[in-house]
């Protein structure tokens, strides 16, 4: 967890070590966050981000359906970083579950392990109300 | 409690050059805006090979050539997403459309996603 004022971070590792692996993961949010923010997926590796998709459920409900490409929610070094974040989860929460799979669809020739980690924008309990 | 966004998904295989595929989407009873929507496709070129067509409950109609809002690289594919005015929905509404083929880089797969909210 990383603190940028009364915004903090979450990250949901995800290692993806073999072509065409399927990652699970379920993540509960910190009870001090009361809620997402944005969220954006960031790979080691640019090439292997076309057809890879994720899944993704937020306290039980459908977020991003089977198929839903990372592309959507992925960026490189060229967008800013304040400009990384999607808002597409805008929810109150306090330790929720994100659940989901991410599944490789680089289908390079050859293979080298990646990290397509997601990051959370939360809100703090002390994030200033408008 | 805001309940979140979601997406669903309607996936088109255009198999020949000059095709008219057609696509009928009901969506759920949970559907209450609809926010966006945007294509991509699994080609990498980026230049426009089809046309989609969109239609909500028969109403209002978009059409829309695909270079202007499909991409394959990741910058572009986050910016080309079409946020409209929420548009809201009536129970048991409907998408319908079409994937038009320009005869250029049949087979190929478009993705039509759709950015939907939640009733409370």
């Amino acid at each position: 967890m990383e603190s940028h004022g009364n915004v903090e971070y979450e990250k949901i590792e995800i290692s993806v070590t073999k072509d065409g692996e399927i990652v699970s993961f379920d993540h509960t949010t910190e009870i001090d966050h009361t809620r997402i923010l944005g969220i954006c997926q960031v790979f080691t590796d640019m090439a292997a981000l076309p057809n890879s998709t994720l899944e993704l459920d937020v306290d039980g409900e459908a977020i991003f359906p089977v198929g839903f490409e990372s592309k959507l929610i992925a960026s490189g070094t060229e967008v800013a970083p304040d400009e990384k974040w999607l808002h597409y989860i805008d929810r109150e929460t306090k330790q929720v579950r994100v659940k989901g799979r991410f599944m490789d669809g680089s289908a390079l020739e050859e293979f080298a392990a990646y990290n397509a980690n997601i990051y959370l924008m939360m809100r703090t309990k002390n994030y200033p109300e408008n | 409690m805001i309940k979140p966004d979601y997406f669903i998904i309607k996936e088109v295989l255009v198999d020949q050059a000059n095709a008219l595929v057609e696509f009928e989407h009901k969506l759920s009873g949970n559907a209450t805006h609809l926010i966006g929507y945007k294509v991509t496709a699994n080609k990498t070129n980026l230049k426009a090979i089809a046309t989609v067509g969109i239609s909500f409950n028969g109403a209002r109609e978009n059409t829309i050539n695909t270079d202007l809002i499909m991409s394959s690289s990741a910058s572009q594919g986050r910016r080309s997403l079409l946020l409209s005015q929420k548009m809201l929905l009536i129970p048991n509404s409907y998408i319908k459309g079409y994937v038009e083929d320009l005869g250029l880089e049949a087979p190929y797969r478009v993705k039509i996603y759709f950015h939907l909210a939640r009733k409370n």
